[in-house]
């Protein structure tokens, strides 16, 4: 009889163990797909603002067009440097980083010679589309440095004890800094 | 409108970084939060001594009602019993359970300690209740209450600074990876900006027309970094709750006074008509204004000293127990949400600049005085009478000194160049807290003679000084509690001890 309840009682402990266990495994992968699903979202916000940045350019070459048609040249170069960025969108990340930077470059450029036209620079409409491209800018600077804190707060999260034991056999694979060579920081 | 720039690349070393000052920050908020858990149970403490009369004649009163029905014990002979075996005991040899059994010569049920816990369950009960009642309802709309009342409206897109604006609140929130919060503009020329809101996701951030005309992109980019750190490290809840303690006493001394002052009632219809929800948000907003502000309209001499009486105990209890560990969290939540925003903008410089040009121009936002602490940084205070009603109604210095908040964010490399700073104004006394000033170069015997002056200053001046104003505080504090429970207590007895013997009777 004796025999018969401690049977029973150390397969309620280990039945109580291995459910422990189970909770614990499950709320770590739970843990670490929340943290892999943010890298994943930051990264598609990324694009989000890329594309965002992309609408804005239009609308500065209209304005500026009609006080420097003598630039005729430059204004060509942001359009087609905007419309190669827009195709490059979901391109292989060394083709996006180009068409980006091109773009980056020649929104430079305009950005220079509007400031070398005292009259264009101070007018309201010039003034709030700069405004809305330094926005555009900076939210994709803000949308990559969300994404390298995403990334870091997973690659923590996952080289922590004790997920680090069961990353790896859960497939948790160390998220990477994002490839693409961008403006900014 | 300031001209748009690019976002400065600093590369300047810093000497802690910020997740660092972060992890930091957030252990001392958490374990001051503890702490003003504590405390904030412990300043109903008084508040339910003085009403030991009012509990204990409503449970003797209860206990008849229920002999009706089936016999119960006569809690009255009970409280007559024990109040008379504890002053015997207090003649004869001082508290113990053995003078009460024997002074009262047969077995007594009911002890000081158990009659303390008695009455003084019910009382802390309430206070906790009129807390949670305050946090949870009448907190509801009413900060967007306030904010309408004080003239905030939604950002008009077509003004180049609240398009920036705009643009600024929702390039931080990418940086926070949180939903954008709400934007509304005040038209109040101080300077000022505020974070409100129950929760993370349906925040709102209140910023001044001033602010946007005397900052530029960097500086109100700043500003913004911090409200959203604050909104997005889940301070709201935290001052929230906060706020609240201060309503539930407001509360609480209404309910005592009603009986005879009619503001009083005036004031707790308008509550009651809160917490059913049947008020708009302006008259919510007017309601907690009400409640929290000194109130010297009240009619009769009675109730005047009733109120005095109640919140010089409050005063005391603030001063002794509670102020400082309730605004310990919120400070350290305050540097928290600074090392979170030169984070989020990647550079101190946006908000030290700020904070250098706000400090001395910050004021209360006309219509919200009281939401100080929701704001930035603390307004400026107004000397006067008006100090003494902060002092009760509302913690005068929610906000951590400017100097520290600037000796922080120095430390996650923030440099004040007087050059680049477009405002005249500086700030002088970050230099403090500069470590290169600190060094000493006087020699050896000087410098260690006076580390001994100073800790014999600290020894026999400081110490019995502050051990001195503690004595005399608390003093302040048991007269002030006594006097308010004899009052009470001679209140309740020619009501409760009629009823008492009627029902007695009756059973």
């Amino acid at each position: 009889m004796t025999g018969g309840s401690g049977t029973a009682v150390a397969a309620v402990v280990a039945g109580a163990a291995l459910l422990a266990l189970l909770v614990v495994v499950v709320r770590i992968r739970n843990g670490l797909v929340a943290h892999r699903e943010a890298v994943a979202e930051a990264r598609r916000q990324v694009d989000v603002q890329l594309r965002r940045r992309h609408d804005v350019v239009p609308a500065l070459v209209r304005v500026v067009e009609a006080y420097l048609a003598h630039e005729r040249e430059l204004l060509v170069r942001v359009a087609s440097a905007r419309s190669a960025a827009v195709a490059a969108v979901g391109a292989p990340p060394a083709a996006t980083s180009a068409a980006e930077n091109r773009l980056t470059a020649a929104l430079g450029d305009l950005r220079g010679v509007v400031e070398a036209y005292p009259r264009l620079r101070s007018g309201a409409m010039v003034l709030r589309l700069q405004e809305d491209l330094t926005s555009a800018e900076n939210r994709i600077a803000f949308a990559r440095q969300f994404h390298a804190d995403a990334v870091m707060r997973y690659n923590t999260a996952r080289e922590e004890f004790p997920q680090a034991l069961l990353a790896g056999p859960l497939g948790f694979r160390a998220a990477g800094y994002l490839e693409l060579e961008l403006p900014g920081r | 409108m300031s001209t748009p720039r690019q976002l400065p690349r600093t590369g300047r070393a810093m000497d802690e970084s910020f997740f660092t000052a972060q992890r930091r920050h957030r252990r001392t908020a958490r374990a001051f939060a503890a702490l003003a858990a504590v405390a904030a149970l412990l300043q109903a403490l008084p508040a339910a001594v003085m009403l030991l009369p009012v509990t204990l004649g409503a449970a003797v009163l209860l206990a008849d009602v229920v002999n009706l029905v089936t016999p119960t014990p006569d809690l009255a002979t009970r409280i007559g019993e024990a109040l008379g075996a504890a002053s015997a005991g207090e003649r004869a040899k001082g508290f113990s359970a053995d003078s009460i059994a024997t002074v009262s010569g047969e077995v007594v049920h009911t002890a000081p300690a158990e009659l303390m816990a008695m009455g003084l369950l019910p009382g802390m009960l309430g206070m906790v209740a009129l807390w949670w009642l305050g946090s949870r309802f009448l907190l509801r709309d009413g900060l967007g209450g306030v904010l309408i009342s004080a003239g905030g409206r939604p950002p008009d897109r077509t003004d180049d600074e609240e398009h920036q604006l705009v643009n600024v609140v929702e390039e931080i929130a990418l940086a926070a990876g949180i939903r954008p919060p709400r934007v509304l503009v005040l038209p109040a020329a101080v300077p000022n900006a505020a974070a409100f809101g129950r929760r993370p996701d349906e925040a709102t951030i209140a910023v001044s027309r001033g602010l946007l005309e005397e900052l530029d992109r960097d500086a109100t980019q700043g500003v913004v970094a911090h409200l959203v750190a604050s909104v997005a490290n889940g301070d709201l809840r935290m001052r929230h709750s906060l706020l609240a303690v201060f309503l539930s006493y407001a509360l609480a001394t209404d309910l005592l006074i009603s009986p005879f002052s009619s503001p009083a009632r005036r004031r707790l219809r308008a509550a009651w008509r809160t917490l059913r929800g049947k008020a708009g948000p302006e008259q919510e907003a007017s309601t907690i204004r009400d409640l929290l502000r000194w109130h010297d309209e009240d009619d009769n001499l009675l109730s005047q000293f009733y109120a005095m009486l109640w919140r010089l105990a409050q005063f005391w209890t603030n001063l002794l127990l509670v102020g400082g560990f309730l605004t310990l969290p919120l400070r350290a939540r305050k540097y928290l949400a600074d090392a979170t925003a030169v984070q989020l903008a990647r550079t101190p410089d946006g908000l030290g600049r700020a904070l250098l040009h706000l400090h001395g121009r910050a004021k209360p936002l006309p219509g919200a005085e009281w939401a100080a602490i929701y704001t930035i940084t603390s307004p400026a205070a107004v000397p006067g009478a008006d100090d003494l009603e902060d002092a009760v109604t509302l913690p005068a210095s929610l906000h951590p000194p400017m100097s520290r908040r600037l000796a922080r964010l120095g430390r996650l490399g923030f440099r004040e160049d007087p050059a680049a700073d477009p405002w005249p104004q500086s700030f002088w006394r970050m230099e403090r807290n500069d470590p290169s000033r600190r060094v000493n170069t006087w020699p050896w015997p000087a410098r260690r003679l006076v580390d001994l002056l100073g800790i014999l200053v600290v020894l026999f001046v400081i110490v019995p000084l502050v051990l001195l104003i503690a004595a005399i505080a608390l003093g302040g504090l048991l007269i002030a509690v006594e006097l308010g429970t004899a009052i009470y207590a001679f209140l309740a007895l020619p009501v409760v001890a009629p009823l008492h013997l009627l029902l007695r009777y009756l059973a």
